[in-house]
């Protein structure tokens, strides 16, 4: 089952040869070939939450590893700190981190230039803040604080705020990139997660000066983005970008694609099911690729507790019902209006924010080029 | 808008018995998350009653985390504090938009290897679903409804629950009993199910 687990690490999915590639919708060898070819670039990849950016990153890590010229850093940010109060400075203090680790492992029994050591330890103090004793106001504390040794929280605290931080940890990279490089190479930092911050306003204020930094330091920048920054009353945020990568809801009908079922074919969805209701699951995700797993697994998992060797039609209905209850619940009644609307075909506008929220929270699911329709799975619970 | 009546999977067979099937199901691999939703009533001993019954039913190592009062950042510590045991996270009942979406931004610290279950009020789960997009595609479908008495258990699971108890730490159920009149009790959560499962639950936090 571990095949369907929709929070199964990506790694481990690209890995097990489980992914499949579809030839318009996959972005990562043009996402990797351009941060390769022009350093400095600056590229967003913009999808829907459970869309699969997460993956197309990697894959892009990959790919940019197997042709040697570039030394890409992925950042998954989320997991390096707390993203309800990132502040400038924090993307460039990741990175930073990645880079110090890449000198250490590189280096591992050897000497670490004067140079590097301290940029090192420049990277480790703005990041998890200063622990010297001119950072405290001695006169407030007590007389035994001097020995004292900081103990690091469970998470990490927040990262520096300050502009001139920003300049100290560019100097401090450039030191780093210097160090990690052999001669031709060059930087891409790969920062996933950042589509959390679901508004474009919230995004850009986040990004600007760290990308600006790095765009001055010629580092190729790829970074997962809201939807919100390509769609609604926030697209112009794309402007600031070189290219915008829209990552859309698969197609879900297996008549007119067959990537879908070709990913659960991949993972073995014949051994499952007692008869052929693939084609149910596909349509049933609304071509969200996290959602298609949850269906799948869910499924089975009814399946077993009903005492069955395999997936029967009723299991999947179920598991689709289940999908999209969890779509119902938390709605407001003026969102319930605007969802049947528009599964009557009525109209649907983005730049109103209520509109904008149904689309981030993926109620509503948006297809090439400029359809949007109520997720399947919820549709007929309203 | 209808207010929508919302069927989630309901735990027929003991309010824990698909749960702890769900998780045993999933094994060593990532479990994610559950939402169990309360009933509306207020049920004396309910979450230790539902704690009892799925330690009865899954191995490995169920903690109750009682979230009342804390801060996002300390939920997320307190779960996070070990990665494989199952965590019964309640008491988030007066958390609203602010701290949702709080912990929804932060849904990559969730990432563990045992599972996560929150046991939330309806209202909670409705800002669950609300305020906490990324956290629902975790969960998928993922929401159950707790029976008003989760505790099911037969005499014979009942007994034999209380035996591993007993072998677990070498006291007798009188011996139990009487610590906790006397207050003398280890603070460990099992002596409360225990005490649940004995029929003398008004002992428990004495």
């Amino acid at each position: 089952m571990k095949r369907f687990n929709p929070a199964a690490p990506v790694e481990w999915t690209v890995d097990q040869g489980l992914i499949i590639e579809e030839g318009d919708r996959s972005v990562y060898e043009r996402i990797a070939a351009r941060a390769d070819l022009e350093p400095g670039s600056q590229q967003l990849l913009v999808g829907g939450i459970g869309s699969g950016k997460t993956t197309e990153l990697w894959l892009a890590v990959r790919w940019l590893g197997r042709q040697g010229k570039t030394v890409p850093f992925f950042i998954d940010i989320t997991e390096m700190t707390d993203l309800s109060q990132l502040n400038s400075g924090a993307l460039l203090a990741a990175l930073g981190l990645q880079m110090a680790a890449t000198v250490e492992t590189r280096t591992a029994g050897q000497a670490v230039s004067g140079e590097a050591l301290a940029a090192i330890r420049q990277v480790k103090a703005l990041a998890y803040g200063r622990h010297s004793l001119f950072d405290w106001v001695p006169e407030l504390l007590p007389s035994d604080v001097f020995g004292r040794i900081p103990r690091p929280g469970k998470l990490p605290p927040r990262f520096p705020p300050s502009d001139r931080d920003v300049k100290e940890l560019r100097a401090a990279l450039d030191t780093l990139a210097r160090a990690v490089l052999a001669p031709g190479e060059e930087v891409v930092a790969i920062f996933d997660g950042l589509d959390r911050l679901m508004t474009a306003e919230r995004f850009r204020t986040v990004v600007e000066q760290d990308f600006q930094a790095l765009r001055e330091m010629q580092i190729s920048v790829v970074a997962a983005a809201p939807l919100s920054v390509l769609i609604g009353p926030g697209r112009e945020v794309a402007d600031h970008f070189d290219v915008v990568h829209h990552l859309p809801a698969a197609v879900a009908d297996p008549k007119r694609s067959g990537f879908l079922r070709r990913i659960l074919e991949r993972r073995g969805i014949s051994d499952l099911l007692a008869v052929d209701s693939a084609d149910e699951l596909c349509r049933a995700s609304g071509g969200v690729l996290r959602d298609l797993m949850s269906l799948v697994r869910n499924a089975a998992e009814d399946a077993y507790l009903d005492g069955q060797d395999t997936i029967q039609e009723t299991h999947v209905a179920g598991s689709a019902k289940r999908l999209g209850q969890s779509y119902l619940l938390g709605l407001g009644p003026k969102q319930g209006t605007v969802l049947r609307n528009l599964r009557g075909g009525g109209s649907f506008s983005p730049d109103d924010p209520m509109h904008l929220e149904l689309l981030l929270s993926r109620r509503v699911l948006e297809y090439r080029p400029d359809r949007y329709e109520v997720h399947p799975a919820l549709a007929p619970l309203l | 808008m209808r207010e929508p009546r919302v069927d989630a999977g309901v735990l027929g067979r003991g309010a824990a018995w698909d749960l702890a099937c769900r998780i045993e199901l999933r094994g060593d691999e990532p479990a994610g998350l559950f939402l169990l939703r309360r009933p509306q009533e207020d049920v004396p001993d309910f979450v230790s009653d539902l704690a009892a019954e799925l330690r009865l039913r899954r191995r490995g190592e169920l903690r109750i985390f009682d979230g009342g009062g804390s801060t996002v950042t300390a939920v997320i510590c307190g779960i996070s504090e070990q990665a494989a045991d199952a965590v019964l996270v309640h008491g988030l009942e007066a958390w609203g938009e602010e701290e949702w979406r709080a912990l929804d931004l932060n849904r990559a610290k969730l990432d563990r290897r045992g599972p996560i279950i929150f046991l939330l009020s309806a209202d909670a789960v409705d800002r669950f679903f609300r305020y906490a997009p990324n956290l629902r595609s975790w969960l998928g479908g993922g929401l159950y409804e707790a029976a008003s008495d989760p505790g099911l258990l037969s005499d014979a699971e009942r007994q034999q629950r209380l035996q591993q108890l007993a072998d677990q730490y070498q006291m007798t159920d009188e011996q139990v009993v009487e610590g906790a009149k006397r207050g003398t009790l280890p603070p460990a959560p099992e002596f409360a199910e225990w005490l649940v499962l004995l029929g003398q639950g008004e002992l428990v936090g004495r």
